[in-house]
């Protein structure tokens, strides 16, 4: 389980975060939204100690972020928003390879895990290319299977979606939720309404830093989205 | 052009392919040193005739080669227009010095077309092993090389886009002030992408200590044979005439 309590985080001596407390349990399926600059993305960052709170703390399966980061980086995968910025090697296999050589494994099976992922995205075709030649959809793919080839607990996806054409957009949902079903906690970050239909269970609703909402999706009106500057008129 | 440069590796089933890139790398500097000390026609022809048998041998198309070459033409002919203009009686200095630059990128080529960008980074790291005694770590060291090649091409493309935008709001790049805004833009989005890249590295447990290797380096009897083999053609380059 994940659980924050009384986060805060001040950047620049302005607070980002302002006493945020919830918890994520395991198999759940949830979305963080909320309007630009609402703090998705800085919340997200401290769910695997990229960020450490200011104030607060963040415990991953009675770990601290604090002093784990380590150990919690390997139970929470992060896709992230654009996968230009995710890949660190030119050749696909070798790419998907990179988080299971920095844990230390050795080179077969290493190999064997990067081609089981490669097949189960259906891109194992893909495992010489240079990441360059790659469409934008196939780089998505890629930088997940990065992710998902360290078979994580938890996975972060920060609006995988939203520079997605709609046949690459509904591929990557399939995955989402097919990943949920098979037992990973998915936590979506988006600020599109259309993403929480399907597989997400509760919504988490942010806005200026604090929580506005944090329940059963169904639960989610017009008037708290409204609140959250999350309603088009 | 970038994209030509770097990042240029094309899977093939050949010796070169599979030889230990710390292999390649060594006798590419080997090689490159001999190109150096050697001075007559002779001997060049011999190099030459080994490099184009490296050429074949590795499946690298002539285009790719050619392609590599075109941006240095320039080079070549201002080279050669020197000595013919300023030192004709010893013209022949230039065109060794075209043939050595020529030969110099044609090895170059080979490396990049057979060896992945991971290959070098782990050929790097332990070329760089003795570092670790001054505390300086050869992983980082290889990483930064690697992440480098893969983001040149991605940042002449964000420069393209700036370039492209700037262009559409009526700025003549030209002009001192309106470069000034398209640097400023670009080292901004170059840091933006260096702050993404250090957050997925983090995210996928990176560490410059007990990690491994995708591909295991392993020196085997074809490199030793590679290396013997070149050594006997660099040698007898040597003995027909420095």
């Amino acid at each position: 389980m994940i659980k924050l309590t009384n986060v805060f985080f001040l950047y620049n001596e302005k607070p980002v975060l302002a006493n945020i407390s919830c918890s994520i349990k395991e198999g759940n399926s949830v979305a963080i939204i909320g309007h630009n600059g609402s703090g998705k993305t800085t919340l997200i960052k401290h769910l695997n100690g990229l960020l450490i709170p200011t104030k607060g703390e963040v415990i991953v399966d009675g770990l601290n972020t604090k002093h784990n980061d380590w150990e919690i980086k390997q139970k929470i995968g992060f896709v992230f928003q654009n996968p230009e910025d995710q890949l660190i090697n030119s050749i696909v296999g070798e790419d998907v390879a990179f988080g299971l050589e920095n844990l230390g494994l050795p080179s077969n099976e290493i190999k064997k895990k990067v081609k089981d992922i490669l097949n189960k995205l259906n891109i194992s075709h893909l495992a010489k290319e240079n990441v360059n030649n790659l469409s934008f959809g196939q780089k998505q793919l890629v930088a997940l299977a990065g992710i998902l080839v360290m078979n994580p607990k938890y996975i972060v996806f920060d609006e995988p979606t939203s520079v997605l054409d709609p046949r690459n957009k509904g591929n990557i949902k399939r995955i989402m939720s097919k990943l949920n079903k098979e037992g990973t906690t998915i936590i979506l970050v988006t600020q599109n309404l259309e993403d929480i239909s399907g597989f997400v269970k509760r919504v988490i609703v942010l806005n200026q830093g604090k929580i506005v909402f944090n329940d059963k999706k169904e639960k989610l009106n017009k008037a708290i989205l409204k609140k959250a500057d999350l309603y088009g008129e | 052009m970038a994209n030509n440069l770097f990042g240029q590796y094309r899977y093939k089933n050949t010796l070169i392919h599979k030889l230990d890139p710390r292999t390649k790398i060594l006798l590419l500097i080997f090689v490159s040193i001999f190109l150096f000390i050697l001075k007559s026609y002779s001997s060049f022809v011999l190099i030459s005739s080994f490099i184009i048998f490296l050429v074949i041998i590795s499946k690298i198309k002539l285009t790719n080669i050619l392609r590599n070459l075109r941006p240095f033409l320039f080079f070549f002919i201002f080279i050669f227009l020197m000595y013919f203009l300023f030192s004709r009686n010893e013209l022949h200095k230039g065109i060794i010095t075209i043939w050595r630059f020529t030969l110099l990128i044609i090895t170059a080529s080979i490396l990049t077309f057979s060896t992945t960008t991971s290959q070098l980074v782990d050929a790097i790291e332990k070329l760089f092993a003795p570092l670790k005694l001054f505390r300086i770590s050869p992983r980082n060291i290889a990483v930064m090389v690697s992440a480098t090649i893969r983001f040149i091409p991605l940042l002449f493309s964000e420069a393209g886009k700036i370039r492209d935008a700037q262009k559409s709001r009526g700025a003549n790049l030209k002009k001192v002030k309106h470069i000034t805004g398209f640097t400023n833009a670009l080292i901004r989005k170059t840091f933006d992408k260096a702050s993404n890249l250090a957050d997925a590295m983090e995210s996928r447990c990176y560490r410059d200590y007990n990690h491994s290797h995708f591909n295991e380096l392993k020196i085997g009897i074809k490199d030793c044979a590679s290396a013997l083999f070149t050594v006997l053609i660099l040698g007898g380059a040597l003995w027909i005439k420095i």
